[in-house]
């Protein structure tokens, strides 16, 4: 006898009657087993741009990740940098504080995977010496994970004296430093590191790991055994990005006669308003003065009547069709709450996998734009002209919003908003194009009830500090169920020894950011709900941490 | 203006109304590299197929077959010796007329991406190439197939030269031990693309059947997409199962689209294909089905666990969900003619095109590429577009595709294509095949428009 099935609320999706808990995604989950990358290089050789890169993207097509840099470890347990001397191959005391942050990243990885819901890891650190590397294969072999490793191999001085500028000579290491100090030194940091640094070697001692070796920032690359779905996406990716300085410009179609009443989707022309934002758009690009901008559009009229005011060759993209309606398309919001009731309702709780009746979801969105994103990170500079649910998807992925933020992101019409790659973010303008128009952003209702169960995609931040010394958290003294058995004996020693205690660190730098985004309320009620899911002690350090720090904002 | 006015004016500003931007502006020559029986001409078959299909018109220019031409009968490997100098004349100006033939589908048949299957062992030979195709403004993307494994080796023999034309008149071991003395006459001149010399050409090399991969200056958009899709081929035995849903309830009214149940005899189906999944004794079988609740209703008769891909979902008939032909023919004359007449781009008013459906696949086929044993339950329209991909069927013929309902089909790569094995299981179903009317005008009769819908209640 056939089971008999339901169509779940929230995201139309048919399942047996009695499971009607939220299906992950709406595609096959293809990450099981949980997977840990590994960065592998020098210093200065991308791993940490890379590492966050990923962590973003997997984040943003559902796949729950978390980047660990052994460094912010590093940074705890020695709360003041003073020299490359740190780094000698020599400094015994040195070498044993490195070896715990590693086994405490470690051990956090696997509370990461095993516990927490997380699905990839990425360790983030040189990992240069093979003896590290099969420790952290062992690990996984151990705890059933597999393992890929990424390196990245450069020996251009220009590439790496610009990487140096770009994040190092900021970072907090430095904070005390002039450029010039703080680059002579990290060049004297990657010296201690080149004479243990054994590559990956695929020929002989690597053959049989799974891995990418990254060559000159993707001039080539070197693939062997990769395994699975996931990998070969990781893969695709890191062939697709590029690190050339470049803008990409997102707007909406001008105001359409369809925005004026109210209504939803729908393929309707622009109004009158629509139009000078059309030609004020063309003005700004013009005095964009950029050299080969690409304009891309939706297939919907709106769109494409934005994109003809500029006079320049544009491609039109179905992906970028505004997210479906279904059955509520052309309707006005009242005329949604007062025939579908129930919808409207369901939506509120759970806009980001609610789907409209025969419509779509913004989880359904993010798939059908995901080949967008891919086409966008091989592109320089480009303008997409699109709609606000696609446009609100677009910007969760370039700043690094959850599945929670995204359906409330602010996309205005009429206002550009210029991303520009730098350091490990993005940096953001939005430029009101000064032509009225009405305003189409409806807030997350304040009384509305979480639903059960609320799955809560990862942001990629590393979760806030516990400055407090009664947070339980193991690190590296609590080592009782040590994470890795039969470790080398003079690491089982080390990692018992030390008497230290060891918060959580705050992750990143906190990035300046021109950007009028309202991001206030909307990051907090993200932490409260990410907290939610974990254990109640982490729970704490976060308030107290949100109570005592400014919020990252990594954008 | 009327949106269907609007995707003309947008033809004029972008050259394609595909759903997809075309990202091919100089044509592409992609370039095969590595001794014989290395899977040269399966992966330029292969990676040819997958290109059309995505709708790159590729094409296949094997030097082998133009040395067939000229040389009409094979005697045996001393043809390939390197000292042979008339073999080695004919053998050049094979080369070359091939090259002619990829300049002329360039320029006269609007192709986009050209294969130049052949060894292309010597640098000498590849240079030849590289400047023909910088002449003429053509982009040139070697993919080099390296193997060393001798059972490798071996079972490509068997499975693609022993049925040459080479070797029709030969027995097994006489073919056999010729062949393998050809690979030699190769070797001594052999010279694998440079990592140093040659790091200013486009390449990847694939070794041991894809353990590993090196990629080298990928340039745009397509040489990204050709890596990715060699990347998740395999070539280790597998079948995969396709089959549309169980007979719905709406299949039974003659109404197209929509989200119904199964029939009684749908759900009778859905027992049998268990019962002939079962048989077929097949380890590790993933399932696959569509959103919709008549796949996952057939789904559900199998007992195992299955995967709902949205990706799978009947094409979206917008204005026309859930309505008959004859309520269509009546509400939207003008739209059903014009789907009668270029079925494969014509896209329902708010719903898709095959075009479009064949956009949204392509990721499922990516997967299947990837994945070993599946069984895909999915719907009409869908089951074609699959169909049309691993069958080598143009979009003119896909739309017409037949996919009855109520029959598993069953492909098994084989040699350098696909065997197909067709499965009836015995439950009576309506038919849902419509074939393309005589007369297709927007002012034909409406008895004319509705010549070849199939019964229903």
């Amino acid at each position: 006898m056939p089971r008999e099935l339901t169509q779940n609320r929230i995201q139309k999706i048919w399942v047996p009657t009695k499971d009607d808990k939220r299906r992950g995604t709406g595609a096959p989950h293809f990450a099981n087993p949980p997977t840990v990358i590994v960065m592998v290089g020098l210093p200065a050789r991308g791993k940490t741009y890379i590492s966050k890169k990923l962590t973003r993207y997997l984040n943003w097509i559902g796949i729950p990740t978390k980047v660990f840099n052994v460094g912010e470890y590093r940074r705890e347990a020695v709360k003041n940098y003073s020299s490359y001397d740190f780094f000698k191959p020599d400094n015994e005391s040195a070498v044993k504080i490195r070896q715990q942050c590693a086994l405490a990243a470690l051990r956090d990885v696997k509370s990461y995977l095993k516990d927490e819901g997380g699905q990839v890891a990425v360790f983030d650190a040189t990992n240069t010496t093979r003896d590290r590397r099969d420790l952290i294969l062992k690990f996984g072999n151990e705890n059933d994970f597999k393992i890929f490793f990424i390196e990245s191999v450069c020996e251009d001085p220009s590439v790496i004296a610009s990487n140096i500028m770009e994040v190092k000579v900021s970072c907090p290491d430095y904070k005390d430093c002039n450029k010039t100090e703080a680059m002579l030194d990290f060049q004297k940091r990657i010296e201690c590191y080149r004479t243990s640094y054994q590559p990956l070697d695929p020929d002989q001692y690597d053959r049989d790991h799974s891995f990418i070796k990254v060559i000159d920032v993707g001039r080539r690359f070197l693939v062997n055994r990769i395994q699975d779905h996931i990998q070969s996406k990781i893969v695709y990716y890191l062939m697709n990005i590029h690190v050339q300085p470049r803008t990409i410009y997102l707007c909406r179609h001008g105001e359409s006669t369809d925005n004026l009443e109210g209504r939803l989707g729908g393929d309707s022309g622009l109004s009158q308003r629509g139009q000078q934002f059309s030609a004020a758009l063309a003005r700004f690009v013009e005095e964009q003065q950029l050299k080969d901008l690409k304009v891309w559009t939706s297939q919907l009229c709106r769109s494409i009547q934005t994109a003809e005011h500029l006079g320049v060759p544009y491609e039109q993209w179905k992906a970028l069709n505004e997210i479906d309606a279904g059955m509520c398309e052309e309707m006005t919001y009242d005329e949604v709450k007062e025939k579908f009731p129930e919808e409207f309702a369901l939506r509120d709780e759970d806009k980001y996998y609610y789907r409209y009746p025969a419509g779509e979801s913004y989880q359904d969105l993010v798939q059908r734009v995901e080949p967008v994103i891919m086409e966008l990170e091989r592109q320089e500079n480009v303008l997409v002209i699109c709609h606000q649910a696609v446009m609100r998807c677009l910007l969760a992925y370039f700043l690094d919003k959850s599945a929670d933020e995204m359906p409330y992101l602010r996309c205005p019409l009429h206002t550009v908003l210029k991303l520009t790659p730098v350091a490990y973010g993005c940096k953001v303008e939005s430029i009101c194009l000064n032509v009225e128009a009405v305003n189409t952003h409806r807030d997350r209702p304040e009384e509305v009830k979480r639903g059960p169960g609320t799955l809560i995609r990862r942001n990629s931040v590393t979760p806030l500090t516990s400055p407090e010394s009664h947070i339980k958290k193991p690190r590296i003294e609590d080592l009782d169920e040590a994470p890795i058995q039969e470790l080398p004996n003079s690491v089982a020693s080390l990692a018992l020894s030390t008497s230290s205690h060891i918060p959580l660190a705050l992750a990143g730098e906190v990035l300046n950011t021109s950007s009028s985004l309202h991001l206030g309320h909307h990051d907090i009620h993200q932490f409260l709900t990410f907290s939610l899911c974990m254990s109640a002690h982490l729970f704490v350090a976060l308030l107290s941490a949100l109570a005592g720090q400014s919020l990252p904002v990594s954008i | 203006m009327e949106p269907s006015q609007w995707e003309y004016v947008g033809r004029r500003r972008c050259d394609s109304a595909a759903s997809v931007p075309q990202f091919c502006n100089s044509p592409t020559v992609i370039v095969m590299v590595g001794l014989p029986a290395r899977g040269k001409t399966y992966i330029s078959k292969k990676l040819t197929r997958y290109l059309n299909w995505i709708g790159v018109p590729t094409k296949v220019f094997n030097v082998g077959q133009y040395r067939r031409e000229a040389v009409k009968t094979y005697k045996n490997f001393e043809f390939f010796k390197p000292d042979n100098e008339e073999a080695m004349r004919i053998r050049k100006a094979c080369a070359a007329a091939a090259l002619k033939d990829v300049a002329a589908f360039f320029t006269k048949e609007h192709g986009q991406v050209a294969v130049f299957d052949a060894t292309n062992t010597t640098r000498e030979r590849r240079a030849v190439i590289n400047s023909f195709a910088k002449e003429r403004g053509y982009k040139v993307f070697f993919v080099e197939s390296i193997c060393d494994d001798p059972e490798i080796i071996t079972e490509n023999i068997k499975q693609v030269k022993f049925g040459s034309p080479d070797y029709i008149d030969r027995d097994i071991e006489e073919a056999m031990s010729d062949f393998i003395q050809r690979i030699e006459c190769y070797k001594a001149s052999y010279t694998s693309i440079d990592d140093e010399k040659d790091r200013k050409l486009s390449y990847i090399k694939i070794f041991d059947v894809g353990s590993r991969y090196l990629v080298n200056l990928v340039q745009d958009h397509i040489q990204s997409r050709i890596v990715y899709y060699l990347m998740n081929i395999h070539v280790t035995p597998r079948s995969i199962f396709l089959s549309r849903h169980g007979e719905s309830e709406l299949n039974l009214l003659g109404r197209i689209g929509g989200d119904s149940g199964l029939s009684p005899r749908g759900l009778k189906y859905a027992d049998a294909l268990a019962t002939f999944i079962r048989g077929q004794n097949i380890k590790d079988l993933k399932v696959w089905t569509s959103h919709m609740k008549r796949t996952i209703q057939t789904a559900e008769a199998l007992g195992v666990q299955y995967e709902q891909w949205k990706a799978l979902n009947e094409i979206d008939a917008g204005v026309c969900e859930e309505l008959t032909y004859e309520e269509i023919q009546e509400s939207f004359p003008e739209e059903f003619a014009m789907r009668d007449q270029e079925k494969y781009r014509y896209r329902y008013p708010k719903g898709e095109s095959y075009e479009d459906l064949v956009h949204r696949l392509e990721p499922v086929i990516m997967e299947l590429e990837r994945q070993e044993n599946v069984l895909v339950i999915c719907h009409q329209a869908i089951m074609r577009c699959l169909i049309a991909y691993f069958l080598d069927k143009p979009a003119d013929e896909l739309p017409y595709l037949r996919c009855p309902l109520h029959t598993v089909l069953k492909l098994t790569p084989v040699a350098y294509g696909c065997k197909v094995e067709s499965f009836f299981l015995n439950i009576e179903a309506v038919n849902t095949h419509r074939e393309r009317p005589t007369n297709v005008n927007v002012n034909r009769k409406p008895e004319e428009a509705l010549q070849t819908v199939p019964d229903h209640n």
